[in-house]
């Protein structure tokens, strides 16, 4: 799956879930997910399952953070990173 | 960390590089003139600070002229200056909180950030680092500054030993074990006690994060970053700080354009600002004990003006975290609105986020991902990692307090606080996640969905404040009394309940299951539907998440700002009214409510160890206090008696109170000795008080009874010979006074008695306590008016206090007109001296004039020093800043002005055969 199908994915899943009625579109890489409380602590676990089950990754506790899913870039990246 | 280089359209960005050579010039002015200036205010010499604002001036006129600056960057980097004075500014005119914040700190954060301003951006971290470093030795001392560095680089340097993890955490838990033998004293060290509960709070949680964060390889990297992490610059004055996240520190490092950051931080000062003086409107004139409420109104008010002493902490957290906005640290907005959250994950949402995140990081997530692991669903999961993070915040904030105030707290209230939360939190959390079926009918409410929602944010509210109410009782009896109070019910009468009690309580009861309810979500037919999945979108959708322009932002803080600080100038508050002028001035003092006041006279916060001391200013004043600060009563000169007056003082015995030498005579007095039987010629006066006037924390020699002493002798009055005999005995309240009157006093023969009174004496809190542990009372006339107020052994003290509030003057009007008879009938002159504490209290004058009108009516001679502190600064006549008995230099303004009172009293100048003249 390509970076770009990742991001879609994602994306979707974010807007769906926690962004509803919102443009997917105006989801970019300057949207700061957990920073701007949109992935609350509840949500992004939510997230983190849904990555797991549709991706079949693995994320560890430390890694559900603002470091790695603070926005649509660094979840696709961290996804990208652990499907390879 | 974060990098630090300014993007494109910020300051040092837009430098032309030929102008380079100019702006290294104008960046060493301004560096170097605000450093002098700060340095000249701090070491206190009077020409540095001048030459350090012309070289600061002089830098930033060469930066427009000479360096070229873009005129309107220069401007809106000068205005921001500006905005930080002004907000300075604003703390220094209300006095906000701790003088170590607004006569010192300030300096160093107002030149701090002109010249973090003017640095290359790679020197900003380090600079702020060593200016945290200079804070906490200009606060603490150089000494006391070095002992907390010196323990904290260890601490740090022990979370990077080259062993494994859980050895390095054995490491830290036994540095820990020590620092807690040293908290509790086992190990006496004043300087150690000094600097332990700041050490504390700057790595108590953080030191927690670090490791997990290093261990993780995450967050900032520096020993720069390190610095500021764990001594960044304002925790040195308070020592309530939110437990800021060493990852999340570095990646907001300047994360967004420089000015929109400044501007984030100067709002939240402003915010800080706001609810600090919110705070004072709060707890001068708003707030009740919980032996004040007697109806449902009362208790309304209770709820909600103790829970709006929370806008302290609130104000504080938004204070430090838009101080740290001033040097580039785009942290999370922290208490954001969380009295209007509509539900309990809101509110949790909300309050405190650093707090939340922590918990978060350390225990939920990896709680959850073990659970997750073992197979636990998902709902399942969640709510045994809420379960397991509401133990742990239980278990946390006793540690925290353990730390900060060296006692551990568990108590029932708290318990059950933490408990209850938890327990409303994962059950709203479950009913937030049901599965709601998309076809399902929408059910329009009874009201609009706005309106339910501002009745559902009412029913949250009104559930946190009787959440708060339970945390901070002292005991869950005291909370059932207060609910008692307020449906009208006597759980201690004789009678049964009657109908009416029942259906007010049933009422009551059906109130709290509908309001929490509400925040729980349940429409109950009232609105539209408010469960369903946790969605949070931000308000206004993505689109509202643009970031407003700096100079958009600039504009309400400085007007406001600006509003707050000239509402303080003279000319403006006076043209107002004195109405508003009386309001005015109030929110500028830095004083004790009358609760507090009174507490702090009568030593009630010494032992205390329940959550109201969280609220009150008087938490920084005791946070100082030194271990061996003990009152008389708990020094090796008192004794234990078996009656009403529970101690007394020793015969000929010596040792240490409050940091001075304690010495009694063979009568068991502070006092030189004197013979039982006064000499021929003699004039005996008879001094009978309390701490004040027993002289606690000063030399006895200083006490204002041994120097009247002398200058009555000095100055050759009527008689050979003056005798002041003091019998004052710190913490004995007025029963207390009145038992020692009849005996020893009145034994020795006076010729008068010097009663020294404050409002105070309207207080009863010994009786209350002494009643509650079945102490039979001195005299039937004081039974027989607790038996009128239907007192019984074993009620909460609140509930004693609260039924002998109406009793109070009648109480007092007893001993009072008592001691009067028994002076008349021994032949002494009855005086009562009004001598005020040096502190300022609201209500202070209104309660003075309630005791000297029984003192009047009981037939004293009435002497009034209430002004006797007058044109003085108050911290200038304090034994110490956590106590607030006067010391040697107050007893001397108390003798003088004594003197003169007596002197012009006719009745006591011919009774004492005074000279009017003396000097």
């Amino acid at each position: 799956m390509s970076n770009d199908q990742i991001k879609t994915t994602i994306r979707e899943f974010i807007v769906k879930e926690f962004l509803p009625g919102e443009d997917p579109e105006d989801l970019d890489a300057s949207v700061r997910l957990v920073s701007d409380g949109i992935l609350t602590s509840l949500a992004s676990l939510r997230l983190v399952a849904f990555l797991e089950e549709r991706f079949g990754v693995t994320l560890e506790a430390h890694e559900v953070d603002a470091d790695h899913l603070d926005n649509i870039d660094d979840i696709t990246a961290l996804v990208a990173e652990r499907s390879r | 960390m974060g990098d630090p280089t300014p993007r494109a359209g910020t300051l040092s960005a837009a430098l032309p590089r030929a102008a380079l050579s100019a702006q290294t010039v104008v960046s060493a002015l301004v560096v170097v003139g605000a450093c002098l200036a700060a340095t000249g205010l701090v070491l206190g010499r009077a020409r540095l600070p001048w030459l350090g604002a012309a070289g600061l001036g002089l830098g930033l006129a060469l930066d427009l002229v000479w360096a070229r600056r873009d005129p309107r960057q220069w401007a809106m980097q000068v205005a921001t200056a500006l905005q930080v004075g002004l907000l300075l500014f604003a703390i220094y005119t209300y006095r906000l909180e701790s003088a170590a914040l607004y006569e010192r700190l300030s300096i160093l954060i107002g030149f701090g950030f002109v010249a973090h301003l003017y640095l290359e951006p790679k020197l900003r971290l380090p600079f702020f680092a060593a200016l945290s470093l200079a804070g906490i030795a200009y606060v603490l001392g150089p000494l006391h500054g070095a002992i907390l560095v010196a323990l904290g680089l260890a601490l740090i340097g022990v979370c990077h030993l080259p062993v494994h993890l859980y050895a390095r955490v054995v490491v830290l838990l036994a540095a820990a074990g020590a620092l807690a033998a040293l908290r509790v004293g086992w190990w006496e060290s004043e300087d150690l006690n000094m600097v332990l509960p700041i050490l504390a709070s700057m790595f108590m949680f953080r030191l927690g994060i670090y490791l997990y964060d290093v261990h993780h390889k995450k967050g900032p990297k520096g020993w720069a970053a390190r610095l500021a992490y764990f001594f960044m610059l304002p925790n040195v004055v308070f020592p309530f700080f939110p437990v800021v996240d060493f990852a999340t520190l570095g990646r907001t490092y300047y994360n967004d354009d420089a000015l929109r950051i400044y501007q984030r931080g100067l709002r939240l000062v402003l915010f800080g600002v706001i609810h600090l003086i919110l705070y004072r409107v709060d707890n001068y004139h708003l707030s009740i004990g919980a032996e004040q409420v007697r109806d449902l109104p009362d208790f309304l008010r209770y709820i909600v003006t103790n829970f709006g002493l929370y806008l302290r902490i609130s104000g504080l957290f938004h204070l430090i975290i838009g101080l740290m906005h001033l040097f580039g640290f785009n942290l999370p907005d922290t208490h954001t609105r969380y009295y209007l959250s509509f539900s309990f994950t809101e509110f949790w949402r909300r309050i405190n986020i650093y707090w939340k995140d922590f918990m978060q990081k350390l225990f939920f997530n990896p709680v959850f991902m073990f659970f997750k692991k073992r197979g636990l669903e998902h709902m399942r999961n969640v709510m045994a990692s809420m379960a397991v993070v509401f133990f742990l915040t239980w278990v946390l904030h006793a540690y925290q307090w353990f730390w900060l105030r060296g006692t551990l707290l568990f108590t029932a209230p708290d318990t059950l606080f933490w408990a209850l939360l938890g327990l409303l939190l994962i059950l709203q959390t479950a009913l937030d996640n049901r599965v709601v079926d998309p076809a399902a009918p929408k059910k329009p409410g009874l009201l609009g969905p706005k309106v339910f929602h501002a009745l559902r944010t009412a029913g949250a509210f009104l559930t946190i404040c009787v959440l708060w109410s339970l945390w901070s009782a002292p005991t869950f009896g005291a909370w059932l009394d207060l609910v008692a109070a307020a449906v009208g019910i006597d759980p201690f009468g004789s009678a049964p309940v009657p109908a009416s009690g029942w259906l007010a309580l049933g009422l009551f009861v059906a109130f709290l299951v509908f309001i929490v309810a509400l925040t729980l979500g349940f429409d109950m037919g009232l609105g539209p539907r408010q469960y369903g999945p946790g969605a949070s979108a931000p308000a206004g959708g993505l689109k509202g998440l643009k970031k407003p322009s700096p100079v958009r932002m600039a504009v309400p803080t400085t007007a406001i700002a600006a509003g707050l600080v000239l509402v303080q100038v003279p000319a403006v508050y006076q043209s107002l009214g004195s109405g508003v002028e009386k309001v005015v001035l109030d929110l500028k003092a830095a004083k004790l409510s009358a609760r507090d006041s009174a507490m702090l006279v009568q030593g009630y916060y010494e032992n205390l160890t329940d959550l109201r001391l969280v609220s009150s200013q008087l938490w920084e004043v005791h946070l100082n206090k030194p271990k061996d600060w003990h009152a008389v009563s708990d020094s090796p000169v008192a004794e234990y008696v078996n009656d009403y007056r529970v101690y007394r003082l020793k015969a000929d015995a010596r040792g240490k109170a409050k940091g001075v030498t304690i010495t009694t005579n063979r009568w068991r007095m502070r006092d030189k000795d004197y013979p039982k039987d006064k000499p021929a010629g003699a004039f005996r006066l008879a001094l009978l008080g309390a701490s004040r006037a027993m002289g606690s924390g000063v030399e006895v020699e200083s006490t204002f009874g041994w120097r009247m002493e002398d200058e009555l002798n000095r100055a050759r009055g009527g008689f050979a010979q003056y005798e002041v005999l003091n019998f004052s005995i710190g913490g004995y309240e007025q029963i207390l006074r009145l038992m020692e009157l009849e005996d020893p006093i009145l034994g020795f023969a006076p010729d008068a008695v010097l009663w020294v009174a404050a409002d105070v004496d309207l207080n009863f809190w010994q009786l209350v306590g002494k009643y509650q542990r079945g102490l039979a009372l001195p005299y039937p006339e004081l039974e027989q008016i607790a038996q009128e107020a239907g007192l019984e052994r074993g009620m909460e003290k609140a509930e004693i206090t609260r039924r002998l509030d109406p009793y109070r003057e009648r109480l007092l009007a007893f001993v009072y007109t008592r001691v009067v008879e028994r002076c008349r009938a021994a032949g002494a002159l009855p005086i009562w001296l009004l001598l005020p504490e040096p502190t300022e209290a609201e209500g202070t004058a209104e309660r003075n004039q309630v005791v000297r009108r029984l003192a009047e009516q009981a037939g004293f001679q009435i002497l009034d020093l209430s002004d006797v502190y007058a044109g003085q600064s108050l911290p200038t006549l304090w034994v110490a800043d956590w106590d607030h008995h006067p010391n040697a230099k107050g007893h001397l303004l108390i003798t003088q002005a004594l003197l003169r009172a007596m002197r012009a009293d006719p009745t006591i100048r011919a009774a004492m055969k005074l000279e009017t003249n003396d000097p």
